[in-house]
């Protein structure tokens, strides 16, 4: 198959249904053929009677996820899918564990962790555009679509699948070291995600009144005095005030040990995951996960990834960028190892991969369509990859899965929402614009589904 | 349903085989039987859409208070006086469906309320006093002037529209972006049209027409064709993305994008009448308008990153040939095939109308015909009632049904009109028309009207069915740009902003940017992501869900999160002080007072905009008298005036 620079390959898809984005090759469209389904073949997934079995039947072993978005692309190459060359330098300190090659010199925790992470390197973005592929991955579909602009973030189907916001204390969508991001699409504003910022270890932020707590008291008592009936319900047997009702719930978070605690770290720990902003939101994460305040779905942004320069450059580029990685989610599965690991889902993926082989003309790696995601945690079977590429990791020779082809995000998203016992085939009939919104589209055609083989 | 589809397949098999193109034609969406096709509409579920927007407003409706403790009563709509058509409609309808009207406000809730929905500013005390003191008949339209050309009015409806049309550096979906300089062009662009009260049809106009290097200052309207190229498919997905946003955004009718990629029959069955007959292939004639757009790279040739300041600049320009070619079979649509012999097609518009082989450019012709559209004047009508009553006259705004809408042509049974207020939507549509787009003549027709001018007080059971009738003012949650403004004016501490001018390629790498000249107005800022380079507050503001002009819209939803911030961020906290670096000037003006109940009343009068009522003023009095420390007393009464439900709100 030929590819050019960025690993397009458009040979595959002409005259191809435009829905069958998956490229084909001649060897696999007669592969099908042959295979005497007749005309489903152009559509590369399950035979029909194989469609009705696995709609809905999820994996369930999760309670919570953790994504961690690596934004600006990591070299596939280098990290989960490592390839080695004349252009490898020697500080990655490449290592065997099993069949899996890993850098050892630039990820060493992960490294040691290796049996509870399983590496999928079959896996092939739809786009080499930053904001697009950043924006298709956490929307679970095509930014560009129609129904992109009602879609939500997958964390807000979580949360509006599993939140339970009036028995818990925070919400279930919570998105660490960002301020924005995809939000809730059409569904009720109250799944957007809640953005914290600013975490340095004290608490959570804006949570105490900076003129001290007796003041604070002092006020908050002033207010609700002065607002007194506007505060209640409407006397005519309305239900609470929508505003006031958020006011109650802030107060509860508020001075509260319970959430407080969940982030607040002390100097070793903030240390030994690596004294970053990143590394923070990992320890936030890991505090979350066992305070168990009704956080469903986490996010963590790790940006630096985009190295078109430099990539080998000591300690900048690509080894600050894993070692922050490295520290911050390698302590992570180290602390939740147990019972909160095996209910936890952790997923780690950029918007796409970088070049292979040798690198550019300023020592860099450009944008690539391949790429590897890592998974940990729910009880997936570590310690190995699925899925195979090429000498240079730049396209795949074994997909690793039972549909057999390259792995997209819309996988992944069936994949998260799989793991957390939400049929990823739901179809919701409240969407405004009447046509049913699929979790995950042409979820009637069986078009994608969930990574089983992580559990298999 | 499957079966079906498989069997189609099927019959076509072995031709398939030997000759994968075949298939193509076969693919045609607009081919496949309705039972194949998993988008089916179903009216029922359609009808949620709008009945979901209603509930969400009576919610919110039902939800707010306004803390007046007077008597509200309410009227025999036949009772209400009629200042313009708007109050013949509207007070018509209610006294045929026999639900009584409220109140009209009091003087100090009017200012309040047209200060803030005109300017998005309160009131001054001043502003206040003088208003309610005058005894002139006609004080109401003179404040609503006087605001209409103020600065104020200006800078907030700009950034009205550039949301609209969601001016930004970057869209996830865009193939070129129109970086920052860009951005700042076309926001420069805006605001001098709405300054000199140009007409939204010419400033249409320039957006569609927009040529140039779009990094040039006098070549704002160019990023407008930059923003919407779109990635990872062929032209025509630019020229899809075009005609579906313009459509969308001066329209009112987003249901092109569905006949983008395929015929409206069955898909948009129940849902649209005009839809529902809606062809694939006009919608891309139509789309056709663009086919001669050529967006190329305007930096010169050899321009090095980090160095020249036209890096990822993009030249917008038209070329004497081209059309929309009917031959994709990759990208963001569907394949794109012949329609009978034609093999691509030339710029049309939805009236039959050709574009002209010469005198214009298909832009232009595109751009003429659309601003004299019926439906252009209908969908600003619909969006600036929307803004001033809460709720449009059809909602959501870009639902428009082309078809359904004229009471003089109704459609057949069983569709209705699907207007509220058939006849005044028309009227509205026809004043704005006639007054040749002209923003400020239509918004002033609506809020000189006394239906405007009803308070959000309703002392009357309060019903459901009511909420499409406008018998009240509906409340609205502020904006961000209106909180952060309030609080910075109300404390008398200014806060400034900036943004900056360049974008990072085109300057050394690691320099700083060069930023603009600081402004003391939210409503001033070129875009939802500014100021940037101030994290504080560019978080304070961004909890009150400005949205990003991209995958995220703007709300007036509530939150956890902002209630936090109002009680305990640093914006507040540190304004709210009578001494000290950050101290408010207001409130140390106030130390001076000698008579606390002066204190009470001039700080209502600043911060919300009315005198406090008796049972405000004396917990207030009681509260400062009680106080061992007259200085935190104060300080304290100003928090809670910040945190007081009907701050965040314009009721």
């Amino acid at each position: 198959m030929k590819t050019n620079r960025f690993g397009f390959d458009w040979s595959g898809i002409r005259g191809t249904h435009f829905w069958a984005r998956p490229q084909l090759s001649r060897r696999m469209l007669f592969r099908h053929a042959a295979s005497a389904v007749g005309g489903y073949f152009l559509m590369p997934s399950r035979p029909l009677e194989n469609v009705a079995r696995a709609a809905g039947r999820t994996i369930g072993t999760a309670k919570n996820v953790i994504f961690v978005l690596l934004a600006g692309g990591p070299s596939h190459a280098d990290t989960f899918d490592l390839k080695e060359g004349a252009w490898t330098p020697s500080f990655l300190a490449p290592t065997s564990y099993g069949d899996v090659r890993w850098p050892q010199g630039i990820m060493p925790t992960l490294g040691q962790n290796i049996n509870d992470i399983a590496l999928v390197r079959s896996v092939r973005s739809w786009a080499a555009v930053h904001q697009l592929a950043q924006a298709w991955i956490q929307i679970g579909r095509n930014p560009v679509s129609g129904l992109a602009r009602i879609a939500p973030h997958i964390g807000s189907v979580v949360s509006l699948e599993l939140g339970k916001p009036k028995q818990n204390l925070l919400p279930a969508f919570v998105s660490l070291n960002v301020t924005t991001g995809p939000g809730p699409g059409y569904l009720p504003p109250e799944h957007t995600a809640f953005y914290i910022n600013g975490l340095n270890g004290t608490g959570l932020p804006n949570s105490t009144h900076r003129d001290g707590q007796p003041a604070f008291d002092r006020r908050y008592a002033l207010v609700a005095d002065l607002d007194g009936e506007q505060r209640s319900g409407d006397p005519r047997g309305a239900s609470y005030v929508e505003m006031a009702s958020f006011n109650d719930s802030a107060k509860r978070l508020m001075y509260n040990n319970t959430v407080n605690s969940a982030f607040v770290y002390d100097t070793n720990t903030r240390n030994r995951f690596g004294n970053t902003g990143f590394g923070n939101a990992c320890i936030v994460a890991r505090n979350l996960i066992k305070a168990n305040l009704g956080t469903r779905f986490i996010q963590l942004t790790l940006g630096g990834w985009d190295n078109h320069v430099n990539i080998y450059q000591r300690n900048a580029n690509l080894e600050a960028a894993t070692r922050q990685l490295d520290l911050g989610v390698g302590n992570l599965i180290n602390d939740l190892r147990g019972p909160d690991l095996d209910q936890t889902l952790i997923v780690v993926m950029g918007e796409f991969g970088r070049t292979v082989g040798t690198v550019n003309n300023t020592a860099g790696r450009d944008h690539f369509l391949q790429q590897s995601v890592m998974f940990a945690g729910a009880k997936i079977r570590g310690g190995r990859a699925i899925g195979a590429t090429d000498a240079t990791a730049s396209r795949i020779l074994e997909t690793g899965w039972s549909r057999d082809r390259e792995i997209r995000a819309e996988d992944i998203e069936a994949t998260i929402y799989s793991a957390l016992g939400i049929d990823w085939t739901t179809i919701r009939r409240d969407d405004p614009l009447g046509r049913g919104f699929e979790y995950v589209p042409f979820a009637d055609r069986d078009l994608y589904g969930p990574i089983n083989e992580l559990w298999g | 349903m499957k079966m079906t589809r498989v069997a189609a397949l099927l019959l076509a098999g072995t031709a398939m085989f030997t000759n994968v193109s075949a298939f193509a034609a076969e693919d045609d969406e607009s081919q496949l039987p309705l039972d194949g096709c998993s988008f089916r509409a179903n009216p029922s579920e359609f009808l949620q859409a709008q009945s979901r927007v209603r509930q969400e407003i009576f919610e919110n409706v039902r939800r707010f208070k306004s803390s007046g403790a007077r008597s509200a009563t309410v009227n025999n709509a036949s009772a209400m006086v009629r200042k313009n058509f708007v109050d013949d409609e509207i007070f018509g309808q209610l006294e045929t469906a026999g639900i009584p009207a409220a109140d009209l406000t009091t003087d100090a809730e009017f200012v309040r309320r047209i200060t803030l929905d005109l300017t998005g500013k309160l009131p001054t005390p001043s502003a206040l006093r003088e208003f309610v003191s005058s005894d002139s008949s006609l004080k109401r339209e003179d404040l609503i002037n006087r605001l209409l050309y103020s600065q104020e009015f200006s800078d907030k409806w700009s950034t009205w529209f550039a949301d609209l049309i969601q001016n930004t550096e970057r869209l996830s979906t865009s193939q070129r972006a129109p970086q920052v300089e860009g951005r700042n062009a076309l926001d420069l662009h805006i605001r001098n049209s709405f300054q000199n009260n140009i007409s939204l049809k010419q400033m249409v106009t320039d957006l569609l027409t927009g040529k140039g290097n779009n990094y040039f200052i006098e070549n704002g309207p160019a990023s407008y064709m930059v923003l919407w190229s779109t990635a990872m498919g062929p032209n025509q997905d630019t020229y899809d993305m075009l005609l579906s946003r313009t459509t969308a955004q001066f329209l009112g009718v987003a249901h092109y994008d569905c006949v983008l990629c395929h015929n409206g029959r069955g898909h948009l069955t129940g849902i649209s009448a005009w839809g529902e007959k809606a062809l694939r292939s006009d919608a891309q004639r139509m789309a056709a308008s663009f086919s001669r757009v050529r967006l190329v790279n305007g930096a010169p040739a050899g321009a090095r990153q980090y160095m020249d300041p036209l890096f990822n600049s993009t030249d917008v320009q038209d070329a004497a040939t081209g059309t929309y070619d009917l031959n994709t079979n990759s990208g963001n649509r569907p394949n794109r095939v012949a329609v009978g012999t034609e093999r691509s097609l030339t710029a049309e518009y939805r009236d039959g109308s050709k574009a002209p082989a010469t005198g214009k450019t298909w832009r232009q012709f595109y751009a003429e015909k659309l601003v004299n559209d019926p439906m252009f004047d209908r969908n600003f009508a619909n969006r600036l009632w929307k803004a001033f009553f809460g709720m449009g006259l059809v909602d959501p705004v870009d639902t428009l049904d082309p078809d359904r809408l004229d009471p003089k042509n109704p459609p057949p049974a069983p569709w209705t009109l699907q207007a509220t207020h058939p006849e005044l939507l028309e009227k509205l549509a026809k004043h704005f028309a006639e007054s040749n787009g002209d923003l400020r003549s239509t918004i002033r027709l609506l809020v000189a009207s006394n239906a405007y001018q009803l308070s959000s007080d309703y002392n009357y059971e309060w019903k459901y069915e009511y909420l499409t009738q406008f018998p009240r003012h509906y409340p609205r949650r502020l904006d961000a740009e209106e909180i952060i403004d309030a609080i910075a004016l109300a404390t008398g501490s200014v806060q400034r902003y900036t943004w900056p001018m360049v974008n990072n390629q085109t300057v050394a790498q690691g320099s700083a940017l060069q930023q603009s000249d600081p402004v003391e107005s939210a409503y001033k800022l070129p875009d939802v992501n500014e100021p940037r380079n101030n994290g504080a507050v560019l978080q304070f503001m961004a909890s009150f869900l400005r949205g990003n002009r991209d995958t995220a819209s703007r709300s007036t939803s509530g939150s956890i999160i902002q209630q936090l911030n109002m009680m305990n961020d640093n914006f507040i906290t540190s304004r709210a002080k009578t001494t000290g670096t950050t101290a408010s000037p207001v409130l140390a003006g106030y130390l001076k007072f000698a008579d606390n109940g002066s204190i009470i009343d001039d700080m209502w009068l600043r911060f919300l905009g009315r005198v406090p009522v008796e049972s405000e003023r004396n917990k207030a009095l009681t509260y400062m008298q009680r106080a061992t420390n007259r200085n935190a007393a104060i300080e304290d009464l100003a928090w809670a005036c910040m945190n007081k439900l009907d701050f965040l709100f314009s009721y």
